[in-house]
């Protein structure tokens, strides 16, 4: 009777430590499963910070504020410079005007928009510039672009630089 | 079977399960996030830039862009002797060989730390043209732009870039 007991203990014992392992196997591949959607969803946040990024460069690019039009025709990728000048003083006489600063926050969000001129000459204007109170990271993209001068009739090659804030 | 056999074969499953998901937790983690993103951005970079070098006007040349500085060199010979002269009695292959050597350096070189090889073929004259920072022998992203000099006479502009890591 006393042998059947030890017995059983013994496969007592032998199924509780089989439990405690399959828990602590099932307990690991729930922290690497949680660790890769954790992942998989910064990821697809940084995607979307990075396509919101490439949109606002687009937004700013093809503004009928700063394109370089000729009668029907715009020319791609490129900015008129007295119409840039226009705009930033534009924007810097109406920065407490809530509408316009709502206006242009609808379509440009928390960003700065710095358009650097690097041929023929070097000049770094800030276009626009509304960070938010706090971010976590910044997303910065830079491409090349022509800045026309009407006034010569010239094209100058810059960088257009668009900072969005997540 | 017998039992021992059988506990060493759900021994072996249960470390068969655990390699495979060690494996797709690696996979996983390590896997960089942003890549293809980063290869699209530096593609469209480069083909920006192509696109705005060439409707560039150069200093001093008669109002010239840079791909109007191309077409007349790309006519020249070898040794760049019959290209036309600009304002301060440079011809037009060293003005756009200069301009083009500027933007890079300016671009890649200093605003988007990249490698860069530059490079144009289909015309001797064109083909001195030739500029490069670390040359990207490896991974790199290209543009390429084909440029028409006149009816038929074609020269392909091509730019590689790539990251300054990959030397």
């Amino acid at each position: 009777m006393k042998k059947r007991s030890a017995k059983g203990q013994i496969q007592m014992f032998e199924t509780v430590g089989v439990l405690v392992i399959f828990f602590f196997l099932l307990m690991i591949g729930a922290v690497f499963y949680f660790r890769a959607q954790n992942t998989s969803l910064q990821r697809e946040g940084l995607q979307a910070s990075n396509q919101r990024a490439f949109q606002t460069t687009l937004k700013a690019l093809y503004l009928p504020e700063l394109d370089c039009s000729f009668l029907k025709m715009q020319k791609e990728n490129c900015i008129d410079l007295v119409k840039l000048q226009k705009f930033q003083e534009f924007l810097e006489e109406n920065q407490n005007n809530t509408q316009v600063m709502q206006d242009y926050f609808t379509e440009l969000g928390f960003a700065s928009i710095t358009v650097s001129e690097l041929y023929p000459q070097e000049r770094h204007p800030v276009l626009y510039d509304n960070p938010p109170d706090e971010f976590t990271d910044k997303i910065v993209k830079k491409s090349p672009v022509l800045l026309y001068d009407p006034l010569r009739d010239e094209y100058g090659f810059g960088i257009i630089e668009v900072d969005v804030y997540v | 079977m017998s039992r021992a056999q059988m506990e060493i074969f759900g021994l072996v499953i249960i470390v068969i399960l655990v390699a495979l998901g060690l494996l797709f937790a690696v996979a996983v983690l390590t896997k960089k996030p942003t890549q293809q993103v980063q290869q699209m951005t530096t593609s469209v970079q480069g083909a920006n830039f192509l696109n705005t070098l060439m409707g560039t006007t150069a200093r001093d040349c008669h109002g010239l862009t840079v791909r109007g500085l191309i077409q007349d060199c790309a006519l020249a010979d070898v040794n760049w002797n019959s290209a036309s002269v600009c304002a301060d009695g440079k011809s037009t292959c060293e003005r756009a060989n200069a301009t083009i050597s500027f933007l890079l350096e300016k671009t890649f070189g200093e605003v988007l730390k990249k490698d860069y090889r530059f490079f144009m073929s289909g015309s001797g004259a064109a083909e001195r043209i030739s500029l490069e920072r670390g040359g990207c022998p490896n991974e790199r992203e290209s543009a390429v732009r084909p440029e028409l000099v006149r009816p038929g006479f074609y020269i392909n502009v091509t730019l590689y870039l790539c990251d300054k890591t990959n030397r």
